[in-house]
């Protein structure tokens, strides 16, 4: 009988034990961070103590942290071993302020290198497999992180690193490459440069591909499962809590699985902080339960989700977070309504006429927002009635979704700029924002 | 008897900003392509250039190679000998149940002669009946 699970008893668990799991976990957790400046006073104030920790519910005793008080704290306030422990840091780019760092003790390479290995076990990677990473190797968390995991997981780990399509092109034929690592916008390109060289995606060996770290919907999960004739797979993670590694949609496609026995899930209002309802949409919230150089509490993903209801025909106990909706501070207001770009992505999949670019423009006309939509046109018609229905319909569409009617501009296809990393969706000119 | 022509087109999509519509000349010019006949309407925010030009093929590479999106189609081009001959030829479309979804007249670059150009709803049903009444139709490019 073929194994299912990287860690049956774990991934198994039945959810009591589980929580019980998490409450020693907690436990141990906070002793670790009492050593931290940030942390050790702030527990000592609201009498926070290991003992004092009786069930998972204990963790709303707990203040919340943000991506300010890792910059705040730049680049060691946070740290709950003394340096020597510290094995390797991740940065964050900081392009947009100043840059967060998250350390791990060698204890904690360790576990993430588990947990991701685990998730890789859960989409069927094994240890004959021939896994290419097409993230890029240094501070961020999607080289080394898949890198570790593949190893652990045994398989033959090709870091390729991001960019030159014609090298992973050459890599993919010559290893024989049969699992890809990718953000989802890189599939679809590196699907068109395979394809502009004559060479079909389906017909090379990749079977699965691991996407994620850039939202997407499943209309887009869709297209590249098509395009390349394989399994794409969501898979979640950040650097604050390791990296990748953190939850994964099992093969039911489903959901994803978080790793609860890492991982304390709390899913709040991004405006109240009060936790919504069971099943509703909010802001994930997230508690480091197996870390040691860094640990983190309540920390705020600004990821918005909702933990979806029941059990899993895959047999894992560990809850399943929906496809994520965006980001909360993603969240434009245009003309008082709150809009994702997400929302506005959902609709632009649903046209198999246009492409998956899109680019969104705010304006102030007046004293009116106003909301430009770029799509690209996948072929050219030479038909103004066509484009136009083609434009009216869209825009009808897009209205129904977000309460505002954009304006629709075709641009010819490639002409949204693309980039390796996370694409630009929003650009926003408005006076006063 | 009318003279027919089976006219390779190219509709080139233009984004509305100025200069797009110099840009295309410019890149047809420098790659010696010459062209015979172009109608540029407006809209909003983008436009369909169709433009009859010396050598199709080679002008969808170049326009292509700078970014500028463009397709080719056929049209039907009728030699004008003279302007009366316009009403005649629409009714004879009329009377065969062709729909015209676009038309423009045009010299195509050869003497003093005119062309009406059409796209029609189906333009392979035309050079059908054409062939049937065993009219001759040259190719233009």
């Amino acid at each position: 009988m073929t194994k299912d699970f990287w860690q049956e008893e774990i991934e198994t668990m039945p959810r009591k034990q589980l929580e019980q799991l998490q409450v020693e976990r907690l436990k141990k957790t906070v002793e670790i961070a009492m050593n931290s400046p940030f942390y050790g006073p702030m527990f000592k104030e609201r009498g926070i103590t290991p003992e004092s920790i009786k069930s998972v519910e204990d963790i709303r005793r707990f203040p919340f942290t943000t991506k300010q008080d890792l910059r705040d704290n730049y680049p060691f306030g946070l740290a709950s071993v003394p340096l020597e422990k510290v094995v390797r840091l991740h940065s964050s780019s900081g392009t947009t302020g100043k840059p967060t760092v998250i350390l791990h003790t060698k204890k904690d390479i360790e576990q993430w290198a588990d947990a991701m290995a685990r998730s890789m076990y859960c989409i069927g990677l094994r240890s004959t497999d021939v896994i290419q990473n097409t993230s890029g190797y240094g501070m961020f968390t999607g080289g080394l992180g898949i890198q570790y995991a593949a190893e652990r997981l045994g398989a033959l780990t090709v870091p390729a690193g991001a960019g030159n399509s014609l090298r992973h092109l050459k890599f993919i034929q010559d290893f024989g490459t049969t699992a890809l690592h990718c953000i989802p916008s890189y599939a679809t390109r590196l699907a068109t440069v395979l394809n502009e060289n004559g060479v079909d995606p389906r017909e090379t060996k990749i079977h699965t591909l691991i996407i994620g770290a850039e939202p997407h919907s499943e209309a887009q999960r869709k297209r590249i499962e098509e395009i390349w004739g394989a399994k794409a797979y969501n898979n979640f993670g950040m650097s604050e809590m390791c990296g990748p590694g953190v939850a994964i949609e099992c093969k039911e496609q489903n959901g994803m699985h978080i790793w609860e026995d890492n991982y304390i899930v709390e899913i709040v209002d991004p405006q109240t902080l009060e936790p919504v309802k069971e099943g509703e949409l909010g802001e994930l919230v997230l508690t480091t339960l197996n870390r040691e150089a860094m640990p983190l509490f309540r920390y705020r993903t600004r990821d918005l989700t909702r933990i979806l209801p029941g059990d899993c025909p895959c047999g894992r106990t560990h809850k399943r977070l929906a496809r994520f909706q965006g980001r909360s501070d993603d969240m434009m207001i245009v003309k008082g309504v709150n809009i994702y770009p997400i929302q506005i992505e959902k609709v632009i999949m649903e046209y198999p006429e246009l492409t998956s670019d899109y680019l969104i423009t705010l304006d102030t006309i007046g004293d009116n927002d106003e909301m430009t939509l770029e799509v690209e046109l996948v072929q050219l018609v030479d038909d103004y009635a066509y484009l136009q229905n083609l434009n009216k319909e869209l825009s009808r569409r897009i209205k129904d979704e977000i309460l505002i009617t954009p304006r629709i501009k075709f641009v010819p296809k490639g002409s949204i700029p693309q980039s390796e990393g996370k694409a630009v969706r929003v650009k926003d000119n408005r006076q006063n924002h | 008897m009318f003279s027919i022509k089976r006219i390779k087109q190219l509709s080139v999509f233009l984004e509305n900003k100025e200069g797009a519509t110099a840009q295309v000349f410019n890149i047809l010019k420098d790659a010696g392509i010459s062209v015979s006949g172009a109608s540029l309407s407006d809209t909003a925010d983008y436009a369909l250039m169709r433009m009859l030009v010396s050598d199709s093929q080679k002008a969808q590479q170049v326009l292509f190679a700078n970014g500028i999106n463009c397709v080719e189609s056929v049209v039907v081009g009728y030699k004008l000998d003279s302007l009366e001959e316009v009403t005649v030829v629409l009714n004879e479309l009329a009377r065969k149940k062709f729909s015209i979804n676009y038309m423009y007249i045009t010299s195509l670059g050869s003497g003093n002669a005119h062309y009406m150009v059409f796209r029609l709803s189906d333009t392979d049903k035309f050079f059908e009946q054409a062939a049937r009444a065993e009219i001759v139709v040259e190719d233009f490019n």
